[in-house]
């Protein structure tokens, strides 16, 4: 009692007014965003064909994005923590330049990499016939470009915190590298994969910028989330806020589940 | 038989240099200061890390040999390393961590768990089996991580620090079985330890480094003259 009092007394009320206007700006909006949404129509346009199409298409596009994140972010990510090599600090800026590139800026260089006169497009759709831009494939093309950071610097992170004893101790019992992987190193990140599949299929499902510049716009097929709330703004404000709602709840949820595991468990603080 | 390190080690700016032979029968306990190297010649011994230069030779079969990029895999060399702590893998129960060995020579689990069965009854496993290793007290997961470097029946045993970080009165007793076990165990025998008292009870040589370099290389007996 007697400390939790002095405690109190030594609270900085200026710090606590500065971060009391912080936390305003982040709830203002969405006390703005409810009070508007016309909650007697939100089973009626939640339903809608359109609507559910870009639900499923977001779901499915950003699950396949995050899938494809890890089978080739995780290999990455051991690349970059355990071995050196020339070049390994360009390839690591390289990996993370599209969390700070604009993501409109990575849609218009994979729409001129792999678009249909691009380096890569053009002998993709003479050879194979195959043309990307304003596919599904597109869609998770831009997804994987914004998302697999997320994966990699997380995974990363945590192989560089493992004791490298223990992988140690497993080749001297006879484990392949391989094998040492699988059993020893994979298992023992296993928390960190999960906070960056996570961390990789949120940034996915919200992907916005990537996805309209090298996919397209096209409902049922390319219009993800994101897509259709934007598009519904002009055309009909109320399904924009309904879907932004949707989008929150999602959000929200992400977050719920990795509070425990990426945000710390530790809710230790001044007792007030 | 012998254990023949003649090698240069070089990491950034240091540098191990050692220039002994290890019998078979011998206890040989390497100490000396943090730094000093100890578990650099150890993860070397092991084939963890490369030699600079120079040789490695173990019962006339070279391991290392730096000058003709001789080097034998540490899944290939017969060692078997317990570290302080036990560093027990810890996503694995106590039986998959003694069998880990096993396993990764593709031996069925049942008949993993059987060849092993000798090891789990002689450091009173049984009961612990089933357990995950953050469950165990010190003791117990030094014990586990003895069994576990055992299993695969190496010819050289090494010990890094194994009596660190535990309490006195567990101290004495893992001293105990630890002395038991080198005794009890055929081929090379090698402890890293800082603490003269560990040395003194269990070894037959003391071999000292200091930074990177032999200091002292001789029996129990000459090194308590020494004192």
């Amino acid at each position: 009692m007697n400390r939790s009092r002095r405690h109190r007394q030594r609270l900085p009320w200026q710090i606590v007014l500065i971060a009391a206007v912080a936390a305003a700006f982040f709830l203002a909006p969405f006390v703005g965003l409810m009070w508007r949404t016309p909650w007697s129509k939100f089973t009626d346009i939640v339903t809608r064909r359109e609507i559910r199409d870009a639900l499923w298409l977001s779901i499915e596009t950003s699950l396949i994005t995050s899938v494809i994140c890890c089978i080739f972010g995780v290999p990455l990510a051991w690349l970059l923590a355990r071995v050196e090599f020339p070049g390994r600090r360009f390839i690591r800026a390289l990996t993370t330049l599209s969390m700070v590139l604009p993501p409109v800026v990575g849609g218009i260089a994979l729409l001129f990499t792999f678009g249909r006169r691009g380096l890569i497009g053009q002998y993709l759709d003479q050879w194979f016939g195959i043309r990307l831009p304003f596919t599904m494939t597109a869609v998770v093309m831009a997804q994987c470009f914004v998302a697999m950071p997320f994966l990699v610097l997380t995974v990363e992170a945590a192989l560089r915190q493992l004791d490298l004893r223990y992988e140690g101790v497993a080749r001297t019992l006879g484990g392949s590298r391989w094998y040492v992987f699988r059993r020893v190193t994979l298992p023992s990140i296993r928390p960190s994969l999960f906070a960056g599949f996570v961390l990789a299929w949120a940034r996915a499902l919200g992907e916005f910028g990537a996805t309209i510049t090298f996919a397209g716009n096209l409902p049922g097929t390319t219009q993800t989330m994101p897509l259709a709330t934007y598009a519904a703004l002009d055309s009909n404000p109320e399904s924009a806020l309904i879907l932004s709602l949707v989008m929150i709840a999602i959000a929200f949820t992400i977050l719920i589940v990795l509070r425990d595991r990426w945000l710390g468990r530790s809710d230790q603080g001044l007792p007030l | 038989m012998t254990l023949d390190s003649r090698f240069t080690l070089t990491r950034g700016s240091f540098e191990l240099n050692v220039d002994f032979s290890f019998n078979e029968g011998e206890v040989v306990a390497i100490m000396g200061p943090n730094g000093s190297g100890k578990s650099t010649f150890l993860h070397a011994i092991a084939g963890l890390l490369p030699a600079t230069s120079g040789t490695l030779v173990l019962d006339g079969e070279k391991l290392d040999d730096a000058s003709t990029d001789i080097f034998v895999d540490p899944t290939q060399r017969t060692v078997g390393l317990v570290f302080q702590g036990g560093l027990l893998f810890e996503t694995m129960s106590v039986l998959d961590n003694i069998v880990f060995g096993l396993r990764a020579r593709k031996i069925k689990r049942t008949e993993a768990t059987d060849q092993a069965k000798p090891l789990i009854n002689q450091f009173g496993l049984t009961e612990l089996l089933q357990r995950q290793p953050r469950e165990l007290s010190g003791g117990q997961a030094q014990r586990v991580a003895i069994a576990r470097a055992l299993v695969t029946q190496p010819k050289v045993l090494l010990l890094d620090e194994p009596m660190s970080g535990l309490d006195t009165a567990t101290r004495q007793l893992i001293r105990e079985e630890f002395r038991e076990v080198l005794a009890g165990f055929a081929g090379y025998r090698i402890l890293v330890t800082h603490d003269l008292e560990d040395a003194l009870a269990m070894a037959d040589r003391i071999i000292e480094l200091d930074h990177g370099k032999v200091v002292w290389d001789g029996t129990i007996s000459e090194y308590r003259a020494k004192l």
